[in-house]
């Protein structure tokens, strides 16, 4: 796992990872961004796509969408909100 | 339409929905086919088939035991319980692989990989310590208003709180996936859903008797519902003693399967309870499935998943969630059966096998509402709001 800024966003490659890390890890990023940067969660477990979005809404953030990018995989495009 | 069911927001209560109304289906259609209705489980089963295993490959002593004399090891193809297990594997399967998702990932470093295998014995363990799993002692149990529902979830709750304290402090940054991955390209995972398709209905066709066919389709609508929906018993548990794992969701959904599976099972639990099999972990006491309901508890804190959850992700080719599967199957279920005998004689066993809708009547299907209702409005009374 490793955080990575790309064209402007934060990547967050977690394929491979399987509950409850995906979780953990994204709100854990998401702490080192600021208000508004955007993050983009790359997962490969299925769970994770309902798991994901569920937790970083309740803690604020906002989730712009859930994509499938390949077979398999998903990106979680979320964007930074409040000083949490 | 089609986008609403499998992509919205609502998507996951409707396949809630669905899992609590497959449920009690089969309830019915047990009823009205074989002459006595039954309430689904998994572990059992998959008991079974663990003691197949060991026979095979460890002990043939273990058919001794008193857990094998009170389950005992039959054909897998003419029982119910067995079949119902591997049809949710290959439900699971023919879910991820009809929508281009099957793949063989989640490889485990050593840490996740003892903790695939610590959560799968527990899992094990506990369940068949209380003769019941989320499924059979908790969903199950719930719709049969059973005595055993109230004290499996209680002892589930602080496991579950406990498993997940153990996954922070012990695996947490050192459980990590190998950076190895086989997703087959799209041809493969079609050529591979015919030959799922194929392996069912060679098994339709091999397994005997109405009522274990009845369950091995009922096994492919569940693990296909599963592998769609997502859900997961373990993080709706967490929901509750971990929220920040979540936000509710899951929590809610697994409330709306109870909900749906409990008010469509109600008539017939009031209007003919003699010739139902209700989920009550038939022949141990409520502290036996307390501790088995802590221990299980554990088990899917550490594993991060349910048996039934475990079942459809290893079908979708999860190689770690494979692992707790064989951990739970294979380990934790044998080795209780050896001490099993003990726990029975050991601990005290009040209020077996306890319905109640035999103590109080229609009434208990309040005791259910209460719960399930509790569980709907829990992320509101935290701040969120019902159907997160």
């Amino acid at each position: 796992m490793g955080l990575e800024f790309r064209e402007g966003k934060y990547v967050l490659d977690l394929r491979g990872y399987v509950c409850p890390y995906p979780q953990i890890m994204t709100l854990q990023a998401l702490r080192k961004l600021r208000d508004g940067e955007l993050l983009e969660v790359v997962v490969d477990n299925p769970a994770s796509c309902e798991n994901v979005p569920a937790a970083v809404r309740r803690e604020g953030h906002e989730v712009l969408g859930v994509e499938k990018v390949g077979l398999g995989v998903w990106r979680i495009k979320v964007v930074k909100r409040g000083s949490k | 339409m089609l986008n609403v069911v499998l992509n919205s927001r609502y998507s996951l209560y409707l396949y809630a929905l669905t899992l609590g109304l497959l449920s009690a289906l089969l309830l019915y259609s047990t009823y009205y086919l074989a002459g006595k209705g039954t309430y689904w489980g998994i572990t059992t089963g998959e008991s079974k088939l663990g003691g197949h295993l060991w026979i095979l490959l460890v002990d043939p002593g273990i058919r001794d035991t008193l857990y094998y004399k009170q389950f005992k090891l039959v054909n897998p193809l003419t029982d119910n319980t067995q079949v119902i297990v591997i049809a949710i594997l290959l439900g699971g399967a023919i879910g991820a692989l009809s929508l281009g998702e099957f793949g063989l990932k989640h490889f485990p470093n050593h840490w996740m990989l003892l903790q695939a295998v610590l959560g799968g014995f527990l899992l094990g363990y506990g369940s068949r310590l209380a003769l019941g799993c989320n499924i059979g002692n908790y969903l199950s149990a719930w719709a049969s208003a059973g005595l055993n529902a109230i004290t499996f979830t209680a002892g589930m709750i602080p496991g579950v709180w406990l498993g997940t304290l153990v996954v922070e402090r012990f695996f947490l940054f050192k459980a990590r996936p190998l950076p190895v991955s086989l997703t087959p390209p799209l041809w493969v995972q079609r050529l591979l859903l015919v030959l799922a398709l194929a392996i069912t209905v060679a098994l339709y066709t091999l397994t005997e008797g109405v009522l274990a066919r009845l369950w091995l389709l009922f096994g492919l609508a569940f693990g296909l519902v599963g592998y769609l929906s997502r859900i997961c018993w373990a993080t709706g548990l967490r929901e509750i003693t971990n929220p920040y794992y979540g936000g509710g969701r899951m929590l809610t959904a697994t409330a709306l399967a109870i909900l749906t599976y409990a008010i469509l099972a109600f008539p017939l639990a009031v209007t003919d309870p003699g010739r139902l099999s209700f989920a009550l972990a038939k022949g141990v006491g409520q502290i036996q499935i307390f501790i088995g309901g802590v221990i299980f508890g554990a088990g899917m804190g550490i594993a991060g998943a349910c048996i039934f959850s475990s079942e459809w992700r290893a079908g979708g080719g999860s190689v770690y969630s494979t692992i707790v599967l064989i951990s739970t199957i294979a380990l934790g279920m044998p080795i209780l059966a050896y001490h099993y005998e003990w726990w029975v004689n050991t601990l005290l066993q009040p209020y077996p096998e306890t319905t109640l809708y035999k103590v109080i009547g229609p009434p208990a299907i309040l005791v259910v509402l209460a719960y399930t209702g509790t569980l709907i409005i829990l992320p509101k009374l935290r701040g969120g709001k019902i159907l997160p």
